[in-house]
């Protein structure tokens, strides 16, 4: 029997959220880290771009597996996702879009809390 | 793990600038030497940053990179000629030859590394925040 404990795909979301957001923060920092290296452009995660393209399903090219021992493989992730603009570094901007990128992240891990504790108060019933 | 290969990128970018820093803090310091080890007055250092892989075994193709002191290299630019005929080592024409350290110049470079040094910092802060924040997940 196939039992989801998550109904919607709000977890499975959430879970994509950090994991880009935390691909964002290190982007970011790399952009900071190299404020003062000549000829560094700065590179950029566009999110939303990642979330429409994840909300929309993109269709993802897949390899045949024609035997039962052919594995998969890693899913893309984040490929593709970095854009490498030809601007240089601009500490400002960084900064706004790092602040902005921490409080998605911590958008989303309340969000992701509020949706456990759903889940939670449904198996623990009435107890009052 | 990714929040920690943030906090490494922040720490590369505050090695790199305290470095900086030191270099700023020497050429300062020698702004009147006119005797060096090797000869001649003291020569301006510049620090040469670049890009390192982000991890030990990766291509710097990857998006997030870290950076690095590569090089200190002296100043191209000869030295500052100024009238001191008094001095130890001024030639038969009373001429001294100074460092070509513009005080001014030196400053506002170390205004840029604390600057950037700071930057670093807010973003190593913020990472920080993410990883606690990420801890509470399910709490």
């Amino acid at each position: 029997m196939s039992w989801n404990i998550f109904p919607d795909r709000m977890v499975h979301l959430l879970e994509q959220t950090l994991t880009w957001r935390s691909r964002r923060q290190e982007i970011i920092a790399g952009n900071i880290a190299n404020l003062d290296t000549p000829r560094y452009t700065r590179k950029e995660l566009n999110f939303n771009k990642l979330l429409t393209a994840h909300l929309q399903g993109v269709p993802t090219v897949r390899l045949a597996a024609t035997h039962a021992g052919h594995l998969p493989g890693k899913p893309a992730g984040t490929l593709g996702a970095v854009e490498h603009t030809r601007n240089s570094v601009d500490l400002d901007q960084e900064m706004v879009q790092m602040a902005e990128n921490q409080l998605g992240y911590q958008a989303s891990v309340q969000m992701l809390n509020k949706k456990i504790d759903q889940i939670r108060t449904v198996l623990e019933g009435d107890k009052s | 793990m990714n929040i920690l290969k943030t906090l490494d990128i922040c720490s590369s970018g505050l090695t790199a600038q305290r470095q900086r820093l030191n270099v700023i803090a020497e050429n300062l310091a020698n702004s009147h030497t006119t005797r060096t080890p090797q000869g001649g007055p003291y020569c301006r250092k510049h620090v040469v940053l670049a890009t390192r892989p982000a991890e030990e075994f990766a291509s710097c193709l990857e998006d997030s990179v870290k950076v690095a002191v590569t090089d200190i290299a002296e100043d191209r630019q000869g030295g500052r000629p100024e009238y001191d005929p008094g001095h130890p080592d001024a030639d038969d024409k009373g001429m001294v030859n100074y460092p070509n350290v513009n005080p001014v110049t030196e400053m506002v470079s170390l205004t840029l590394a604390s600057r950037a040094f700071d930057a670093n910092v807010s973003v190593f802060r913020a990472g920080r925040a993410m990883a606690l924040k990420a801890l509470e997940i399910g709490r």
